[in-house]
């Protein structure tokens, strides 16, 4: 970019230049045209002066006496003006001349029939061959600019001459008009410098301005306000990538945020190199990335996220002597922009897919191509749903390992639409944070309670640890406390802790409130992300979900088993039952029964099913 | 260099009113005339003219200026202060009139209309044997 503005400044001075030069050249052929057209106005003068001469005075010259010569001596004088210093009247005889007629003042005068002899003779002499009218131009006759020579023919001979000494003060009025000129031309030059100075600062500033406001100053690349300048771009034969840093929030909070952006510039840097100069890679926000790729096929471009998403993953940041970081990245893009109606609308086709890559494990791309099958809801979908009573709670049944039946289901969530269910990875997210959240936790626990009430079963519902910092959770269960009293030691809320809990106090304190009114409290997802040990001690919790990802190689992995067998020690210990899932076939299902689980759970068991 | 050439004829204002340096000029046909018209060495003038008195301490060797037009070898005068001198001396008389008043001087030397005018008699130099070159010819009256 900075390469490409020095190119435009040395490409902008070179015009500049061109442009001087070439009215330079034109203000001189210009000034030169001025002085002939200025000369030849006084060269016309001379001429009709010079025929009124020859029609009027020539013929009188016939009788050669002092008389007459006095006469027309006077009439020349009074032709003459400011600019004719002499004009008189030359005989030409045996090829000399002699004055016969002069109206100088009388000091300048010349007598009759003086002989005039020429400081050129050949000018001269070529007059009186050629006939024509002649005019020379003066460097060494005092007050003379230019000589004015014109014939009087008569039978093919030249007989007179009248002759004009045109005044150096022509060449004077001449080059004070072209000073003037030059004058004006000079401070219209000075003028247009400057104003062209001027504009290229304002330019310059502007530029620099805009690269402020375009361009983020952490990565060196466009940030999303170059969106509204690209607004409008055509989507033919484009791409449209969006990369987010997987679990980039977990860099922050661990190594601090000065390493945070060392991984973002790094990240900036390895997309950057792998792509083209066309290309238009954008820091769109946080830890994301959108990269619109031009003039590219389907298949070429899949395979540039590819490389990239490889080339992130082998990238190690070395901070220090100390500190490696390798660090991986989701992303989600559209190969179908052309579609779109415009440019957001080609984003969040590819974020929605970024989100599918989140949620699917991360570190890996999904791609829409045009496929419907996949619905991201926006508020609107969502609100609409609740309003038309769409969102049901359904029950994934969980086996009770020592009385050998089904005594446990843990309710999920789901949203019908266009006849269709979708489950809470499509809506859930975008829920969040908003108050269309409050009636989904109501309808959620309403049904749940509901189904209590009537067939008097254990139901398990999920929560963010994060739920219960908002006051409105708790609100919504006390509202249904007098109603379903009896029925809260049925109810299990799964708690998956997302983030780091800040305020442990305030989370320990609602806790108890809710295992005052007898609601039992289960660890969800736990030996993975934040559910550490730790977290132990602040729930006290009932149950203990160990995470699928643990369950599920527990046909292969040797530590798996090593796992699960010491967390259901722990729990024991701790008198907590422990709840395994994702449990899908049989061998998974005797394998946990030995080693004492508690409760499974999994389509081994049970699918979830809309009524129990 | 045409580049040059635009640049220079821009910023330096021409000025095509000519310089003329008309005691150069003076001095320069004077001293024209006496090498033609004196063959010594040591070419002495005498000027007693109006026109020309100002360019008398101008000349150097082999012009000199002397005090008067005996002991000169060519005179260039405005009045003729003896006919005797004229017919012995070479002189140039500054104005039309006295060269047509004086019809033994050898020429007449005057400015008129901002331009040298020399005219010489045939008769006086062909009697004083001498011998012009040819780009006097044309002064011959």
């Amino acid at each position: 970019m900075r390469k490409n503005s020095i190119i435009n400044f040395i490409l902008l001075i070179v015009i500049l230049l061109i442009l001087v030069f070439a009215s330079l050249y034109f203000f001189n052929s210009f000034e030169k045209k001025i002085e002939t057209k200025l000369l030849n106005i006084e060269y016309n003068k001379a001429k009709n002066i010079s025929k009124k001469i020859e029609k009027f005075i020539i013929p009188a010259l016939q009788n050669e006496n002092m008389q007459i010569y006095k006469k027309i001596n006077k009439t020349l004088y009074l032709l003459r003006d400011k600019h004719i210093e002499y004009l008189y009247i030359l005989k030409v005889k045996n090829s000399k001349l002699f004055y016969v007629a002069d109206g100088s003042d009388k000091k300048e005068r010349a007598f009759l029939n003086q002989p005039f002899i020429p400081e050129k003779e050949k000018i001269w002499d070529r007059i009186i061959s050629d006939k024509q009218i002649k005019v020379l131009k003066r460097k060494n006759i005092q007050y003379i600019g230019f000589t004015y020579l014109y014939p009087v023919v008569s039978n093919k001979k030249v007989k007179y001459i009248i002759v004009m000494d045109i005044s150096i003060n022509i060449y004077n009025k001449i080059n004070k008009i072209i000073q003037i000129y030059k004058k004006s031309v000079f401070l219209f030059f000075i003028l247009l410098g400057l104003f062209i100075l001027i504009i290229i600062i304002v330019l310059m500033m502007n530029y620099r301005q805009r690269l402020k406001t375009i361009i983020d100053p952490l990565t060196k690349i466009y940030n999303r306000n170059i969106l509204d300048e690209i607004q409008n771009i055509s989507l033919n034969k484009k791409v449209v990538a969006m990369f987010d840093i997987d679990h980039f929030k977990r860099i922050n909070d661990t190594y601090g945020h000065d390493i945070g952006d060392i991984i973002l510039s790094g990240i900036a840097d390895i997309i950057k190199k792998n792509i083209r100069n066309d290309d238009i890679l954008i820091r769109f926000g946080g830890e994301e990335f959108l990269l619109i790729m031009n003039n590219i096929d389907k298949e070429t471009a899949i395979k540039k996220v590819d490389t990239i998403l490889e080339k992130i993953r082998k990238k190690t940041f070395k901070i220090d002597e100390n500190i490696s970081i390798n660090v991986t990245v989701s992303s989600g893009v559209n190969v179908i922009p052309q579609d779109d109606k415009s440019i957001q609308d080609s984003i969040k086709k590819a974020d929605e897919q970024l989100y599918l890559a989140k949620t699917s494990g991360r570190d890996r791309y999904k791609i829409y191509n045009g496929e419907k099958d996949i619905k991201i809801f926006d508020l609107n979908d969502i609100e609409e749903s609740i309003k038309e009573n769409n969102i049901f709670a359904f029950v994934q049944p969980i086996f009770n390992t020592k009385e050998q039946k089904v005594t446990k289901y843990e309710v999920l969530a789901r949203l019908k639409y266009n006849d269709k269910i979708y489950a809470p990875f499509f809506f859930l997210e975008q829920l969040k944070g908003t108050n269309l959240y409050r009636s989904f936790v109501k309808i959620i626990l309403n049904k749940s309670l509901e189904m209590i009430k009537i067939h008097k079963i254990e139901l398990n519902v999920n929560f963010y640890a994060e739920d219960f910092f908002d006051n409105s959770l708790i609100e919504i269960i006390k509202e249904f406390e007098n109603e379903y009293k009896d029925y809260m030691k049925f109810l299990t809320l799964e708690i998956l802790e997302n983030n780091k809990i800040q305020d442990i106090e305030l989370f320990q304190k609602r806790i108890d409130e809710l295992k005052n009114i007898n609601i039992k409290i289960a660890v969800d997802d736990f030996g993975t992300e934040y559910n550490n040990l730790d977290y132990l001690l602040v729930l006290k919790p009932d149950f203990l979900k160990i995470d699928g990802s643990i369950v599920k190689e527990i046909k292969s992995n040797e530590y798996s088993i090593k796992i699960i067998e010491s967390i259901v020690i722990l729990a024991q210990k701790l008198n907590v039952k422990t709840v395994a899932e994702f449990v899908e076939d049989k061998e998974s299902f005797e394998k946990l029964q030995q080693l004492g689980v508690d409760y499974i759970q999994g389509y081994y068991v049970g699918k979830p099913r809309e009524e129990l | 260099m045409a580049i040059l050439k635009y640049i220079i004829g821009f910023f330096i204002v021409v000025n095509i009113s000519y310089a003329y340096d008309l005691s150069l000029a003076k001095k320069n046909l004077i001293e024209n005339i006496t090498s033609v018209f004196v063959k010594d060495n040591l070419k002495k003038i005498y000027i007693n003219s109006y026109f020309f008195n100002d360019i008398k301490n101008s000349f150097n060797y082999p012009y000199k200026i002397v005090e008067s037009c005996q002991k000169a070898d060519i005179c260039f005068v405005d009045k003729i202060e003896s006919k005797k001198l004229l017919k012995e001396k070479i002189i140039f008389i500054t104005n039309y009139p006295g060269f047509l008043n004086h019809k033994d001087g050898v020429g007449s030397f005057f400015w008129q209309k901002g331009r040298p005018t020399i005219l010489i008699r045939k008769k006086a130099i062909t009697s004083r044997d001498i011998h012009l070159p040819k780009s006097y010819k044309k002064f011959l009256e």
